[in-house]
């Protein structure tokens, strides 16, 4: 999988956790899938320096939580939001938003006992697509919970912002 | 790439964590635990860079309509959830 980061002095040793608010599956060291939505990425989010790089990594899965090609995982994982949204917004009045509901079954339900992340997808963003209007590539990210399944971690390419 | 593709994950422990400390909220709780987790104020900001304003950033031929130019805006869903690292 891989990870996608600005261009740097020095050539990252590990991945970068990513904290933002914004990360929608809550805090964790993101991965996609595929090269071509790294590349993408680095070109929408990673371009302050004009250059981003992209590091390779294999991810023991083990412990992941699959909703992209797990159908049990899938099913439960849907009802499970629904649920944690229903539950907070009943009681707090407040709507809480996808990143805080996994940051929820993270932190409040303890999951990050017995599992090491998620996979996920959505819609591509980037121009490969060769059917017009038709999503048929899933964009699929991991957020992985922990250091220790991330293996052989290593750069895999630098480029130009286009 | 992936390895061990899934062998089987305690769904129904899961399941359990997570009706119990759905079951201990209080609604006092929940908000303090959400307003915790959005002090920062990028969340009530959204996203994007902060620019000094200029006068005028837009301005419209009023009589020739048909030659202004409009730029489409990417509306997919998935510009405003995807935020990885």
């Amino acid at each position: 999988m891989y990870h996608t980061q600005e261009r740097r002095e020095k050539r990252l040793s590990k991945p970068i956790l990513c904290q933002k608010n914004n990360a929608w599956l809550g805090v964790a060291y993101y991965f996609w899938n595929d090269e071509i939505d790294a590349i993408q990425w680095g070109n929408a989010s990673k371009n302050q320096t004009g250059y981003f790089e992209i590091y390779e990594a294999t991810i023991d899965s083990e412990n992941i939580i699959d909703t992209v090609f797990n159908e049990e995982h899938y099913n439960f994982w849907l009802r499970q939001i629904e649920k944690a949204a229903k539950h907070i917004s009943k009681k707090s009045g407040m709507k809480a938003s996808l990143q805080e509901i996994n940051q929820y079954f993270k932190d409040k339900a303890k999951w990050s006992d017995l599992t090491d992340g998620i996979l996920f997808q959505d819609l591509p963003n980037s121009d490969d697509l060769l059917v017009r209007n038709l999503y048929y590539r899933k964009r699929i990210q991991m957020a992985v919970y922990k250091l220790e399944i991330i293996n052989n971690f290593a750069f895999h390419s630098e480029m130009g912002c286009s | 790439m992936l390895l061990n593709i899934n062998k089987v994950i305690d769904l129904i422990e899961l399941e359990r964590r997570l009706d119990e400390a759905l079951s201990k909220e209080t609604p006092e709780s929940l908000r303090s635990w959400l307003f915790n987790e959005r002090k920062n104020l990028d969340f009530f900001l959204g996203e994007g860079t902060y620019f000094l304003l200029k006068g005028n950033p837009c301005s419209f031929k009023s009589d020739n309509p048909q030659n202004t130019e409009y730029q489409s805006c990417d509306n997919s869903p998935s510009n405003n959830y995807a935020k990885a690292a």
